[in-house]
């Protein structure tokens, strides 16, 4: 127990002083686009949690995205204001969503999930005057200075998905331990037992559903505000497919499993530049590999070298 | 009359699975319902726990209509089911499938629950403690550390019933709890239905071991192609014509 907490710290003080050790725009980059990664699976995990597999999640993000930069560009919102909105917002629209929805299980559901997700996406695509169309809104603003800190650079886009991450991070741990996240996964576990001992079952798959979403959309704000630029090519069903492979590669056991997933899913590919050509099959084989040798996930890792070093004693 | 049945017919397609049913259990008592396989008995208790709605007829529970609500709404009045199948969560402890099923006990709101304010802390101390109370009846204490998926078959269907228990029903429905076990498991858990009487809950039970449901019941309903052949005490009804009919060549009725 003392180990995995000290493990935690060791994390937390790498992420913490990474712009110190390298100001590499580049870099920074990379790991800004793991935590936008990471606060957006996060909500796919808690979907999962209730036994729904979404594939409309990068949808959400695009709600959260335009609505927030509708709300700072064309209602002059600080962005301060304007990124909880769009949390909100995306919650909003996933409760409209959800409430026909949810009754449906498994494959129908996912199938649902991304058909809701292409009409957004469509929607965004035919309302050129609002939404910008095909070819997107350019020049969003930056988030406007906080507590005197400019956001010119990567470094304090950094800290500020940091921060993001981090308190969706305990936000999940916090459900895991609660009473609210073992009836997520009672639900899970078997529906008909759940409703038979008087849970909601609608409720709950509507909670999680819109709590799930209202991270994608945080996600998203942040995006648009970050690249300064929003498209409907960022949130097609490749996205929402992404999000799954992360929650899956990193493992859907443990909250760490969408960081692991989004961490390693984002640095791969980077180390596989020298690949060149072949980069996608390497990518592929890694994949797979994963997936044979780790069902559980990057997180069972550990346990697993374990569990084979007692094998060879 | 803590339930009664009012003309209940199900129809799946141009199937009648139940036709024109109707019955009623006293307050205090344990009714078996039996029958031949497809009688409709499973049928029945999913339209009575809400999982299914009835085509045609009404239901009422302590006087009031259920008829049409939600499985969850109908557990929070007091009416639980059990399954046929070891319906239980498996990958969690015996233990938290109890705690789990305190559900209704604890009344603290969305963010209650999240941050498990001093409302929530009581309530679940007290659902910790009343889970122990439930298992030590059920004889399931000794496990209560164990994944639900580990039990024997004989402890899984005990942990069903504690489940229910944990809804504190008043009236529980028993969908088969004698399959699949023993002689001796199945003497032992029929003095603990037996006990639950005594303890106030009424109960209706489905079983095919005629043995054990005719010593159990203080009242039978006899079903057969989804139509009441016959109702009475148990002497009544093992003396009915139509129900020797019904089981001739199958069980047979002593």
């Amino acid at each position: 127990m003392a180990k995995v907490k000290l493990g935690h710290l060791i994390v937390l003080i790498v992420l913490l002083t990474l712009p110190v050790a390298t100001r590499d725009p580049y870099f920074l980059n990379l790991f800004i686009t793991v935590g936008i990664w990471t606060t957006s699976v996060w909500g796919v995990r808690l979907i999962m949690s209730t036994g729904q597999l979404t594939l409309g999640h990068a949808a959400y993000m695009a709600v959260g995205a335009y609505a927030s930069t509708l709300l700072t560009m064309k209602a002059g919102l600080s962005f301060w204001l304007a990124f909880p909105l769009a949390g909100m917002i995306s919650s909003l629209i996933a409760l409209l969503i959800g409430y026909p929805i949810l009754r449906i299980k498994g494959v129908y559901f996912s199938i649902i999930t991304f058909a809701f997700a292409e009409i957004i996406r469509l929607i965004i695509v035919h309302w050129p005057d609002v939404l910008g169309g095909y070819g997107g809104i350019p020049s969003i603003p930056p988030p406007q200075p906080i507590f005197s800190i400019r956001f010119t650079s990567r470094v304090p886009f950094y800290y500020l998905i940091l921060a993001i991450s981090l308190a969706t991070y305990l936000f999940m741990v916090r459900i895991e331990k609660s009473r609210l996240g073992r009836i997520f996964s009672s639900i899970h576990e078997s529906d008909t037992l759940a409703e038979s001992i008087g849970i909601n079952i609608m409720k709950y798959k509507m909670i999680a559903f819109c709590l799930g979403c209202f991270f994608a959309g945080l996600s998203g704000s942040f995006y648009a505000h970050y690249f300064n630029f929003t498209s409907p090519e960022f949130f097609t069903i490749w996205q929402s497919i992404y999000c799954l492979i992360f929650v899956i590669v990193g493992g859907v056991g443990s909250v760490l499993g969408p960081f692991l997933g989004s961490l390693f899913m984002t640095l791969v590919p980077e180390f596989l530049r020298v690949a060149k050509e072949y980069e996608p099959v390497v990518y592929a084989i890694i994949l797979i590999l994963i997936m044979f040798l780790l069902p559980g996930g990057l997180v069972t890792l550990p346990d697993r070298l374990r569990g084979k070093e007692k094998k060879t004693h | 009359m803590i339930l009664e049945i009012k003309e209940i017919s199900k129809h799946f397609g141009g199937l009648a699975a139940l036709s024109d049913l109707s019955f009623q259990i006293e307050a205090g008592m344990i009714l078996g319902l039996i029958g031949p396989n497809g009688a409709g008995k499973t049928t029945l208790f999913n339209i009575i726990s809400g999982f299914f709605p009835p085509t045609l007829g009404r239901i009422f529970f302590k006087g009031e209509e259920i008829t049409g609500l939600r499985p969850d709404q109908i557990a929070s009045k007091g009416l639980v089911r059990t399954f046929q199948s070891a319906n239980l969560f498996k990958a969690k402890t015996v233990l938290e499938n109890l705690f789990i099923a305190h559900h209704l006990q604890v009344k603290a709101g969305f963010w209650g629950l999240l941050f498990n304010n001093s409302r929530a802390k009581t309530d679940e101390t007290k659902a910790f403690k009343d889970s122990l109370d439930i298992l030590t009846y059920m004889d399931l204490i000794d496990v209560k550390d164990e994944l639900a998926q580990n039990l024997p078959h004989g402890y899984q269907r005990a942990l069903g019933v504690a489940i229910a228990l944990a809804a504190r029903p008043s009236l529980l429905l028993l969908d088969e709890p004698l399959t699949g076990m023993n002689p001796e498991e199945s003497r032992r858990f029929i003095d603990l239905i037996r006990g639950l009487r005594d303890r106030g809950i009424s109960l209706m039970v489905v079983e095919h071991d005629m043995k054990a449901i005719m010593g159990l019941s203080q009242r039978v309903v006899v079903l057969n192609y989804g139509r009441k052949i016959a109702e009475g005490t148990p002497q009544e009804v093992q003396q009915d014509k139509q129900v020797v009919e019904a089981y001739l060549g199958s069980e047979g009725l002593t």
